[in-house]
C-alpha cells in the first residue's frame, strides 16, 4: 500500500495558505505604501462614485418597509455592491490564467493542482476580508447594522463563497485550454458592472427588465449581501435556496471538469 | 522482495499530439472524444520498470529519447497516457533548476516551499533547514531573493533541498551539470555517501562516466522504448552503440541553406545553378564531393572559383584560393553550362560544417568576383566522440610497458 501520511490533506491546506501568504507579501513587499493600497483603492472608488452618482445624479436607496420615503443615501449600498464586484473580478481575472502564471509549479514539480487553486482563493479571501471589514465599518458608522442583518449576511456570504469557489475552479480548469476565456470574462465583467444594480437601486430599473437583471448571478450576490447589511432584511427564502443550489451545481460541474482535465493541464500550459 | 519495492511502473505510454488545438485536448479529456490521430507522436511506448530500495538507477538515451518525460511521469508531474505508476514511499523530484521555486522568495523561503511540496511538514523542515543552509553554502545569498542567484547557486539550493528531504527515492534530472566543479564534487561525495547508507537514486545524465561510476543499474531509452535494462557497464555500451548507429544514418547529407548570391553590387554574369553533395572513395579514403553547375550569361575569357569549408563557429577549416590556383574554365560563351567538382578529404571531426564559394572572372591579372555564395550548403559529420575539435589527426594514446 502506498504510504500516504494521514496529515497530507492538512499539510496541503497549510501549503496553500503558505503560498497565499507569500503571494500577498511578494505583491506588497515592493510597494512603499504596502497594505495601504488594499484600503485606499476601494475608498477612492467609493469617493468618486459617491460624488458623481450620489451627489451629481442624486441616486439613493430608499428603505423599502417605510414606504420608500426615507433614503439611506448612496455610499453604503453602493459600497456593498462595489466590494462584491471587486472581489469577484479579482478572483475571475486571476483564475483564468492561474496555471499559466504558476507554470514552474505545474510542469516542474509534483504540485497538487488544487493547492494552487486553493492558494489563489485564499489570497482573494484576504482581500475580501479587508473589503468586508470596510463595509461593516461604514455600516456601523451609519448605524445600519443589526444582529438579524449580520446573521443573514453570513448566510449570504456562504452562498457567495460556494459560487465564487466553483466559478474559479471552473475557470482555472478551462483557462489553459481556451485562451478566449480570460478575454471573454474580462469583457463580461465590464458589462456586468453596469448590468448589475451596483451604482443604482433595483427600483430605478423599469419593471420589464427585472427578470433579466435577476438572471445575472452578480445581482443575486449583491442583493444577498446588501439587503441584510443596509436594511437589516432578508430576501425571500426561495432566493437563498436557488442561489445555494445553483452554486452547488456549479461547484459540482467545476469539480468534475477539473478532475477530468487536471492530468493534461501540464501538457498545455 | 516486494517490500523493497519503491516504485513500479507498468506499461507507461505517453502520446503528445503536436498541432492539436488545446480545445481538442480539452474535449478529449472531458468527453473522451479522440482527436485526429494523424499528428500524434508517441514519446514513451510501453515502459515497464521497477526500482527497489538501495538501487541507483541511471537512465541514458539520446536527446528526444523520452528521458525527461519518463522522469516527469515517475515523479508525478506528468500524467501518462496509458499505464500506471505505483509509488511505495516518498519520492523527491528535481526536474530542472527552478523546479517549484519562486524567483521572488529568498533561498530560505524557497527551501521551505520545496520541502512542503515534497510533503514535509513545517516542523520537519525546521529540523532540516540548518543542514540545507550549510550544504548549499550560499552565505548571505540564502536570505536574498532567488532571482539574484546565478544558475550555479540555484542548482546548489535545489540539490541541497533534494538530498535533505529524507525521500526514499531521489529523482535528479541533469541538475548536477550546472554549478562549479567544487560543488559538483561535493554533490558526488554526498550521493556516494547516501548510497552507502542505502539511499536510492534515479539519475539522468548525458555523462556516461558519471552514470558508470554511480549506478548499480542502467536503463537505455531509444525512441521512447526501453531497449536495455541491466548492468551499468553494458548499458553504457548499448547507449554508445545506439548513438553511433544513429549518427551513421545522417552521414554527409548536405542541406541547401540558400543558393542566392549575397552581394547586389556584383554582376552575376556567372552563377551557380544547382549542386549536390556526394561521397566518393579514392584509394580507400573517403572524399566529399560538391558537384555544381555553372550558368554563364556573358562571354568571358576565364573564370576561377574560391571554395571553403568552415565549422559552426565560423572558423575556416580549409579554403581554396581560386585566384592563385588559376583558371578552371576558358573561353566562356553566353548560355554555356559547365559542371564543376569541388572535392575535399573527409578528415573532419563530428560537427556541422558549411560550404561557401565565390566565382571570379579573370581578366589579365585582375580577379573580379561575379557571384558569392556564403554558407550555401551545410553537412553533418558524425562518428566517434573520442576526439573533439575540427581536424581528425588520428590521435591515439597507449600505455608503454
Amino acid at each position: 500500500m502506498p504510504r500516504i501520511p494521514r496529515t497530507l490533506f492538512i499539510e496541503n491546506i497549510r501549503l496553500a495558505w503558505d503560498l497565499a501568504r507569500r503571494d500577498l507579501s511578494a505583491k506588497y513587499r515592493r510597494s512603499a505604501m504596502g497594505w495601504v493600497w488594499l484600503i485606499l483603492t476601494p475608498l477612492c472608488l467609493l469617493g468618486i462614485y459617491s460624488l458623481v452618482f450620489g451627489h451629481f445624479f442624486g441616486i439613493e436607496w430608499k428603505i423599502p418597509h417605510l414606504g420608500g420615503a426615507v433614503g439611506v443615501g448612496f455610499a453604503l449600498p453602493f459600497f456593498v455592491g462595489l466590494s462584491v464586484y471587486l472581489v469577484l473580478s479579482d478572483v475571475v481575472n486571476s483564475s483564468t490564467v492561474l496555471f499559466a502564471s504558476k507554470r514552474t509549479y505545474v510542469v516542474k514539480s509534483p504540485f497538487p493542482l488544487w493547492v494552487i487553486w486553493l492558494a489563489n482563493l485564499l489570497r482573494a479571501a484576504v482581500h475580501a476580508g479587508v473589503a468586508l471589514f470596510l463595509v461593516l465599518a461604514l455600516a456601523l458608522l451609519q448605524q445600519r447594522l443589526t444582529f438579524f442583518g449580520l446573521c443573514w449576511m453570513a448566510i449570504g456570504l456562504v452562498c457567495c463563497g460556494v459560487f465564487v469557489s466553483g466559478l474559479s475552479l471552473l475557470l482555472a480548469a478551462l483557462g489553459p485550454f481556451v485562451g478566449d476565456v480570460s478575454e471573454a470574462f474580462r469583457l463580461l465583467l465590464r458589462v456586468l458592472f453596469y448590468a448589475t444594480p451596483i451604482t443604482y437601486p433595483m427600483t430605478l430599473v423599469p419593471q420589464p427588465y427585472h427578470d433579466w437583471m435577476w438572471l445575472n448571478p452578480l445581482t443575486s450576490m449583491v442583493e444577498l449581501l446588501r439587503e441584510p447589511i443596509v436594511f437589516g432584511q432578508m430576501l425571500p427564502l426561495y432566493v437563498y435556496g436557488i442561489v445555494f443550489a445553483s452554486s452547488l451545481l456549479l461547484f459540482g460541474i467545476a469539480l468534475w471538469v477539473f478532475q477530468q482535465v487536471k492530468g493534461v493541464i501540464s501538457d498545455v500550459v | 522482495m516486494s517490500s523493497n519495492l519503491l516504485l513500479r511502473a507498468t506499461g507507461l505510454s505517453k502520446v503528445y499530439s503536436g498541432s492539436t488545438h488545446p480545445l481538442a485536448t480539452l474535449c478529449h479529456a472531458l468527453f473522451g472524444i479522440a482527436a485526429d490521430a494523424a499528428d500524434e507522436y508517441p514519446v514513451l511506448d510501453n515502459i515497464t520498470l521497477d526500482i527497489r530500495r538501495g538501487e541507483t538507477v541511471g537512465i541514458m538515451g539520446r536527446n528526444g529519447a523520452g528521458k525527461t518525460t519518463l522522469l516527469g511521469i515517475l515523479g508525478d508531474v506528468i500524467q501518462p497516457t496509458k499505464g500506471t505508476v505505483e509509488r511505495f514511499g516518498r519520492i523527491a523530484t528535481l526536474l530542472g533548476l527552478t523546479a517549484g521555486f519562486n524567483p521572488n522568495f529568498t533561498g530560505r523561503e524557497n527551501a521551505y516551499l520545496f520541502c512542503s511540496i515534497q510533503g514535509l511538514s513545517r516542523r520537519q523542515t525546521d529540523d532540516r533547514i540548518a543542514n540545507i543552509e550549510t550544504f548549499a553554502d550560499l552565505g548571505r545569498y540564502f536570505e536574498l531573493p532567488l532571482r539574484t542567484y546565478s544558475s550555479g547557486m540555484q542548482s546548489r539550493l535545489a540539490f541541497a533541498c533534494a538530498v535533505h528531504v529524507s525521500a526514499d527515492l531521489i529523482i535528479i534530472d541533469e541538475t548536477l551539470a550546472v554549478g562549479d566543479a567544487n560543488f559538483r564534487m561535493k554533490c558526488y561525495d554526498r550521493i556516494r555517501q547516501m548510497k552507502q547508507e542505502g539511499q536510492s537514486f534515479l539519475l539522468v545524465s548525458h555523462n556516461q562516466n558519471l552514470l558508470a561510476n554511480f549506478c548499480t543499474r542502467g536503463i537505455v531509452l531509444e525512441g521512447g522504448k526501453k531497449v536495455f535494462d541491466g548492468i551499468t557497464s553494458e548499458a553504457v555500451e548499448v547507449y554508445k552503440r545506439i548513438r553511433t548507429e544513429a549518427m551513421g544514418d545522417t552521414d554527409l547529407k548536405g542541406k541547401v541553406l540558400k543558393l542566392v548570391s549575397d552581394k547586389s553590387a556584383l554582376d552575376h554574369d556567372v552563377v551557380l545553378e544547382g549542386f549536390c553533395l556526394t561521397e566518393r572513395d579514392v584509394d580507400g579514403e573517403s572524399f566529399g564531393v560538391v558537384q555544381a553547375q555553372l550558368a554563364v550569361r556573358r562571354g568571358m575569357e576565364h573564370i576561377s572559383m574560391n571554395f571553403g569549408i568552415s565549422n559552426h563557429h565560423g572558423i575556416v577549416v580549409c579554403a581554396w584560393d581560386g585566384a592563385r590556383a588559376g583558371m578552371i574554365v576558358r573561353q566562356l560563351k553566353a548560355g554555356d553550362r559547365h559542371n564543376v567538382e569541388m572535392m575535399f578529404r573527409k578528415r573532419l571531426l563530428p560537427g556541422r560544417y558549411f560550404v561557401s564559394c565565390i566565382i571570379h572572372e579573370l581578366v589579365g591579372d585582375v580577379t573580379k568576383p561575379q557571384s558569392i555564395y556564403q554558407n550555401f550548403l551545410s553537412f553533418e559529420i558524425s562518428g566517434s566522440d573520442v576526439m573533439s575539435g575540427i581536424a581528425d589527426l588520428e590521435m591515439s594514446i597507449a600505455m608503454l610497458e
